[in-house]
């Protein structure tokens, strides 16, 4: 290194010499990674990760340091991007911290108004229509996998969307995560419309009584089982996503390891997605992610959430075609996977059209059967996707 | 309510006008490096002489790419590895550099045209996938059914 005078244009220069290295594509990522972080601190939409992922996109978008190799060349030194690098590969591009994820996942859902009401599941079923219509519409703009990938943002569960688009070495992990966690965040703005649209006030107006049966403790530890045992069957590629959730349930449901269930439902939940927002930016690279594929998969998603939504208001209005005792369709649309932002919306439409009208028990159920719907549609897509 | 709207909005209108420029920007390098590589070709057509004239990287690059000598075949462009290799932090300059190669060939262009190719594909996959769906979650319903009517105890 030579010595150079301290007031002195080389001097000066060194000190600026990385506003010479700003690519027009740094400064829109900041500025997407400041939306990010103003919706999730402002607007309270999912914090946990679009916090970490706002901030991982401005970290990953600062200019590269550079050094001095031995003969006097300036080359790219390590920057932050090796080390999210190191994070992503050990956590995501291996699919372990979605899947450790899901263990908290589980150990926080209580499927018991499910388990009384199981008809419902069905709804969780039917919520899954977006997922598939939009991998049949992506496949028109991408090669297979890219398309499956892009629809299982209809799956409303950023760890799904994870976990399938690396499985299938999607090219845009990156804006399928960012649309998958934004939008579930934007269920309260997204459903209300799409459900006003395709029902009428007397529809939206029906009363349904909830008379929760008893779940005895059997069912409750036998249901985790049974399904990790179906899914293996019908789905194989989704034992990883149903068992892990699974598991996370049977230590709640068991009675014998409380603190395990309690360390799984806070720290490790904490941690992990602590880890995954932020590692998740790492596939937020301006070059990488702005481009016109990004937005068109942004338009998808939400295609994918909205044909969610009407896949499960219109199984409701089928089932009311047969059945004497009417379902409120506004409860099908509770069956996508984000929990419990889409019952609570669904509750609160409910209030709105007869304040009398409690649909917060039918909705929760379609809600939890959305979570163990969404991950076997994954494993179901993954399977038909690699054959 | 209006005001999230309106902001997701600006924020989705942003990213529009910035893809398209950045897919305008990226066709017009396409079309300069289509032009350049059709001159190139005419020299070298114009006489064999010329050939000696074409610098080593232009005739590297229209060359096939070696074979692995490891035998394997070559991962399809813009795919990444199936097993990500893990990197250490404190590594070298050069690892650094294989590094970044590998991200580059990870990510990679892919182009975005409309083609009914894979129409049938997905179609096939839309109607399976739905009725896998639904039968597995009528198969769980069952299930619980059968569940609720014989455990006998009570929470």
């Amino acid at each position: 290194m030579k010595n150079l005078p301290l007031f002195s244009m080389d001097s000066i220069n060194i000190l600026f010499r990385y506003f010479g290295e700003i690519e027009w594509q740094m400064p829109v990522m900041w500025l997407i990674g400041a939306i990010l972080i103003y919706l999730a601190i402002k607007k309270d939409m999912e914090p946990t990760l679009l916090l970490p992922m706002g901030f991982g996109a401005i970290l990953m978008n600062l200019p590269t340091p550079l050094q001095q190799d031995a003969a006097g060349n300036l080359v790219e030194a390590e920057g932050v991007s090796e080390v999210l690098e190191t994070l992503y590969n050990a956590g995501i591009a291996n699919e372990l911290f979605p899947l450790i994820l899901f263990i908290g996942i589980g150990a926080m859902i209580d499927f018991g108004p499910l388990l009384s009401n199981p008809k419902m599941l069905l709804f969780g079923a039917a919520a899954q229509f977006g997922i598939f219509f939009t991998y049949f519409v992506a496949s028109f703009f991408f090669d297979i996998k890219d398309a499956a990938s892009i629809g299982i943002i209809g799956a409303a569960d950023g760890p799904t969307a994870i976990v399938v688009s690396r499985a299938l070495n999607s090219n845009y992990i990156g804006a399928i995560t960012v649309a998958a966690y934004s939008y579930m965040a934007l269920v309260p703005i997204i459903q209300p419309p799409v459900i006003r649209l395709i029902t009428t006030k007397k529809e939206r107006m029906i009363r349904m009584e909830y008379k929760p049966a008893a779940v005895s403790k059997t069912t409750r530890i036998l249901f985790p089982i049974i399904i990790t045992v179906l899914a293996g069957l019908f789905a194989p590629a989704s034992v990883a996503l149903v068992g892990f959730l699974m598991f996370g349930n049977l230590i709640r449901e068991c009675g014998v390891l409380d603190n395990l269930s309690q360390t799984a439902q806070k720290e490790l939940a904490n941690l992990v997605t602590l880890f995954l927002g932020i590692t998740i930016a790492f596939t937020m690279k301006g070059e990488d992610f702005l481009k016109p594929a990004t937005l068109l998969i942004m338009g998808l998603g939400l295609f994918a959430f909205v044909f969610d939504t009407v896949g499960g208001v219109m199984l409701a209005k089928v089932m009311n075609l047969f059945s004497k005792k009417k379902v409120n369709p506004m409860v099908g649309a509770a069956g996508i996977s984000a929990f419990p932002m889409s019952s609570r919306v669904i509750h609160k439409m409910g209030l709105k059209e007869d304040p009398q009208n409690f649909l917060l028990m039918h909705s929760t159920a379609a809600n939890v059967s959305g979570q163990i719907a969404s991950v076997i549609a994954g494993g179901l897509i993954l399977g038909l996707v690699q054959g | 309510m209006k005001k999230t709207l309106i902001f997701i909005l600006t924020f989705i209108t942003v990213v529009s006008v910035l893809s398209i420029t950045a897919f305008a920007e990226d066709s017009s390098a396409e079309l300069s490096e289509a032009v350049s590589s059709e001159e190139s070709s005419v020299v070298s057509e114009d006489s064999g002489a010329n050939d000696a004239m074409i610098p080593a990287e232009s005739v590297d690059d229209k060359l096939p790419p070696e074979k692995p000598e490891d035998g394997k075949p070559e991962r399809p462009e813009g795919r990444p590895e199936s097993e990500p290799s893990i990197p250490t932090i404190g590594a070298t300059p050069e690892s650094s550099e294989a590094s970044e190669e590998k991200n580059e060939e990870a990510v990679g262009d892919v182009e975005l045209k409309f083609t009914t190719d894979n129409m049938k594909t997905a179609l096939t996959h839309m109607g399976l996938g739905l009725l896998g769906v639904m039968i597995v979650l009528g198969l769980i319903a069952t299930v619980v059914v059968i569940l609720n009517k014989t455990s006998g105890k009570k929470d």
